[in-house]
């Protein structure tokens, strides 16, 4: 504890009162309120669990005094919970450094089966509050040190699960009798600890407890009120619903986020995600149900196969740009007075081979500008290859960035027409499509104004139905598509899925990972213009997270809010 | 699940694409190609003509009317600013002159004004389709023949007007307006991908063609040349336009059938033109995917 800050000590003094709650100097009046005669003394709760890892009740003499204090300093600090976290996690069972003081509990002797049992028992119960993807920065660092690069990974894509199923088995009900004491007293920590252990279902369901206590804050209903549970309270040992505590639920920015987090966190995991990190056109999408698999036809000529969607071999693109945005003949006399050139050489995409079958779904993921949209343009023979061979067998979509405005003069349905013939249709059958294309807008009388009248949201209305009605075999879905509003965002993603069922593979351009595990069935990751893995979304989806992890120091959790 | 049942003949779909040798594709099929996706270059020129309204009474009207206003200064400047000599050319011979090749010069500064801003103000489909490219400035080019059709009617009215009758031979003359056509192609393909390089190429665009002008056989006849020094008649007559408007004008005023080597030599000049311009805009158009946006 010597190498411990005053802050993050869980002492019993007023300045570490309420859970993570700024150091200040109290007034004297608030300092009478936190001392409670009836508390147990601190030394002897230190004294008689020192081989404990528990890191809820670590929290125990946090929330001591935090219930009888205010709620909700504002300004609480964020280190303490991080730096509570992260040393709950580094604890190794009976390392005395890290033992923390349970209160004055009814079995003041822990036995080592006792303790091992707390040890995973008790994990998952600080994580119910603090998702691991928040504890990135964390295990960043642990990864640069003592661990393997995969282990913050595997900690933070499998450990949720994991430990669900540790606590399954070994917190059945009657785990919360290890504080019956203290859960009497509202607002004491292992009151909080015993409330979120006993929250923890086994089967990773959380009870909702909002019910339960007045003092609760908004932030710990946020916490658990998408926990998808029964809203049954927790009975404490005695039958009682278990208070919530209140140390918790300070509206602090420590648990602002991980509260948003564990909202997000769903039963089933990849399975089921809120409706925010889905990549927001696919919302309404659902894995697609597996379609039978065409036998190998590698000994039929190409233009016969109908096993194969998509087949790359050593693709290269290479490509030529400007660093101005608009080069303009003044500026280039300008830069050859000075010997300089604006042109430099991107090698987009470096020698990637893979084969797509038919039904497939293939979500590719990567950095930002690791080739990911040239790999979609080249597949569809936007941009020819440099070196290599791409064969398609169908028509791709135009999905890859919505627009035709072809003339703003012109009425939403003659750009229709337009859109219709740039993508490959006859003159027939552009005229015949943009009557049931217009209607499809739901623009009504809109529809034959010009486009120039048209919102932003409209136009936008009318790229994606051409795109949508091209009937695309190859359907490519970049990220970022903006199809108005909510109506309409509910038919353009019906109508995906739609076209997904149709076609003969689905390619998925996202940096939301959650919607590439769940709607995809294999996945590539790019980086740097190079195929880095190919395989089950899951894995590489591990993969990717384990490479970003490792090196991203710099970067901050929020990056990952998609993940 | 509508899976198999859906999807579309897999022979004809089949596609692949292979590197450019010398940044050019199978031409062959990139021809096919432009052939079928005609109707897309004529419905995007259509639209441009309706877009501007062209196709109106009062849009036609001023296709009529910016041509003969632009014919009437400059034969001001020509006969009253400059002087008419009286061994040269009657004014109505000189105004049937000037119309004729102000005319036909107006249908390439149409196409090259287009079409240098074809491409980069095709905007995101561009990003999101894959078609040849070629169309959008062959579409300029339609799009000012489209505006240059009505002022051959006015001509050959203007014809009658000045005393001229009509002949034959005046049938000649859509070689020279086809191989005119054919050169803008080229030039239009030319200038929207030097456009795509140098935005600012479409604002120089106005002072070259002016320049070129009056290097044109448009204000003065190909006869007024002869006398100057042969440096000066030489330049003159490598310009590709001394032929091609030199032998259209000849045709439709005085129904002279040119010489053989003006009829050689304009088409020489068309299809230069096309095979230089089509053959630098296919080479660059795999890159206007990624330097347009």
């Amino acid at each position: 504890m010597s190498s411990e800050t005053p802050a993050d000590r869980p002492t019993d003094s007023p300045d570490a009162s309420g859970g993570g709650r700024p150091r200040r100097a109290l007034q004297p009046g608030e300092a009478a309120v936190v001392e409670q005669p009836d508390r147990p003394p601190h030394s002897d709760a230190a004294d008689s669990n020192t081989s404990d890892s528990n890191t809820s009740d670590s929290n125990t003499s946090d929330s001591n005094t935090s219930d009888s204090d205010a709620p909700g300093s504002p300004s609480t600090p964020v280190r303490f919970h991080d730096r509570l976290a992260a040393r709950a996690r580094r604890a190794e069972v009976g390392d005395p450094r890290w033992s923390w003081e349970l209160p004055d509990t009814e079995e003041p002797d822990d036995t080592p089966d006792q303790t091992t049992d707390h040890g995973p028992a008790q994990r998952p119960d600080h994580r119910s509050y603090r998702p691991s993807y928040d504890q990135s920065n964390d295990t960043a660092s642990e990864a640069a040190g003592d661990h393997p690069v995969d282990d913050p990974v595997d900690r933070a894509v499998h450990r949720p699960k994991d430990e669900a199923a540790a606590q399954a088995r070994e917190q059945p009900d009657d785990e919360p009798a290890d504080q019956p004491s203290e859960s009497s007293q509202p607002g004491q920590l292992s009151g909080a600890s015993a409330w979120i252990a006993a929250a923890q279902p086994p089967a990773g369901n959380r009870a909702t407890q909002s019910q339960t206590t007045e003092n609760q804050t908004t932030e710990t209903q946020a916490q658990f009120a998408d926990a998808e549970s029964e809203p049954e309270p927790v009975l404490g040992p005695d039958g009682k619903p278990l208070p919530m505590p209140t140390g918790f639920g300070t509206p602090s920015k420590p648990t602002r986020k991980p509260a948003r987090k564990a909202a997000k966190r769903r039963p089933g995991g990849k399975a089921a995600l809120g409706g925010k990190q889905r990549f927001k056109l696919l919302q309404g999408m659902t894995p697609r149900a597996p379609r039978e698999e065409i036998p190998d036809q590698s000994h039929l000529p190409a233009q016969q196969r109908t096993d194969l969607a998509v087949r790359v071999t050593d693709l290269s693109v290479t490509y030529r740009t400007s660093f101005e945005k608009k080069p303009t003949f003044r500026q280039a006399v300008m830069r050859l007075g000075r010997g300089q050139r604006a042109v430099r050489e991107i090698k987009a995409l470096q020698d990637i081979s893979f084969e797509v079958k038919t039904g497939s779904s293939v979500g590719i993921i990567g950095r930002n500008g690791a080739g990911k949209s040239t790999l979609m343009r080249t597949l569809s023979g936007i941009l020819p290859p440099t070196s290599g061979t791409v064969e398609v067998w169908g028509r791709a979509s135009t999905l890859l960035a919505l627009g035709v405005n072809f003339n703003h003069s012109l009425s939403g349905r003659e750009n229709i027409i337009l859109g219709a013939l740039a993508a490959g249709l006859s003159k027939d059958e552009a005229v015949e499509r943009a009557g049931e294309i217009a209607d499809w807008t739901e623009l009504g009388d809109f529809i034959d104004m010009p486009m120039r009248t048209y919102s932003s949201g409209m136009a936008a209305r009318i790229s994606f139905a051409i795109a949508v009605h091209m009937e695309p075999d190859i359907l490519m879905i970049d990220e970022g598509l903006s199809t108005g509003d909510a109506h309409f965002k509910d038919k353009a993603s019906a109508k995906m899925t739609e076209l997904r069922d149709k076609a003969r593979a689905m390619f998925l351009v996202s940096h939301g990972l959650g919607s590439i595990t769940e709607l995809c069935d294999q996945a590539i990751w790019i980086d740097k213009g190079r195929l880095i893995a190919r395989g089950e979304p899951a894995e590489v989806v591990d993969k990717y997270l384990s490479t970003l992890r490792a090196d991203r120091k710099a970067r901050k959790a929020s990056d990952f809010e998609d993940v | 699940m509508a899976g198999q049942a859906s999807a579309p003949p897999e022979e004809s779909m089949y596609q692949q694409f292979t590197p450019h040798r010398a940044g050019l594709p199978n031409l062959v099929e990139y021809f096919k190609l432009v052939w079928r996706r005609r109707e897309f270059a004529t419905e995007m020129s259509k639209s441009r003509v309706r877009g501007s309204h062209d196709n109106t009474v009062f849009g036609t009207a001023w296709l009529l009317i910016d041509p003969m206003l632009q014919s009437t200064i400059y034969f001001v400047m020509i006969t009253f600013i400059r002087g008419h000599s009286s061994s040269g050319p009657t004014p109505g011979h000189t105004f049937a002159h000037l119309t004729s090749a102000l005319f036909a010069f107006r249908l390439c500064q149409n196409a090259l004004s287009t079409g240098a801003k074809s491409v980069t103000g095709a905007g995101k489909v561009l990003l999101n389709t894959n078609f040849p490219r070629l169309l959008i400035p062959l579409s300029a080019v339609r799009t000012g023949f489209t505006r240059f059709l009505p002022t051959i009617p006015l001509y050959l009215l203007i014809h009658l007007l000045v005393g001229e009758k009509w002949h034959v031979t005046m049938i000649g003359g859509i070689f020279f307006l086809g191989c005119l056509l054919v050169f803008g192609m080229g030039l239009s393909a030319l200038a929207a991908t030097l456009t795509v390089y140098f935005r600012d190429f479409a604002n120089f665009l106005p002072y070259i063609m002016r320049l070129w002008m009056y290097l044109s056989p448009v204000l003065w006849l190909p006869s007024q040349i002869k006398g100057k020094p042969p440096a000066v008649q030489s330049l003159m007559e490598g310009n590709p336009m001394y032929t091609m408007l030199g032998g259209y004008s000849q045709l439709l005023q005085n129904g002279h059938v040119p010489a053989l080597h003006v009829w050689v030599t304009a088409a020489f000049w068309a299809i230069a033109s096309v095979v230089v311009g089509f053959l630098f805009f296919i080479s660059r158009e795999r890159e206007f995917a990624v330097r347009v946006l």
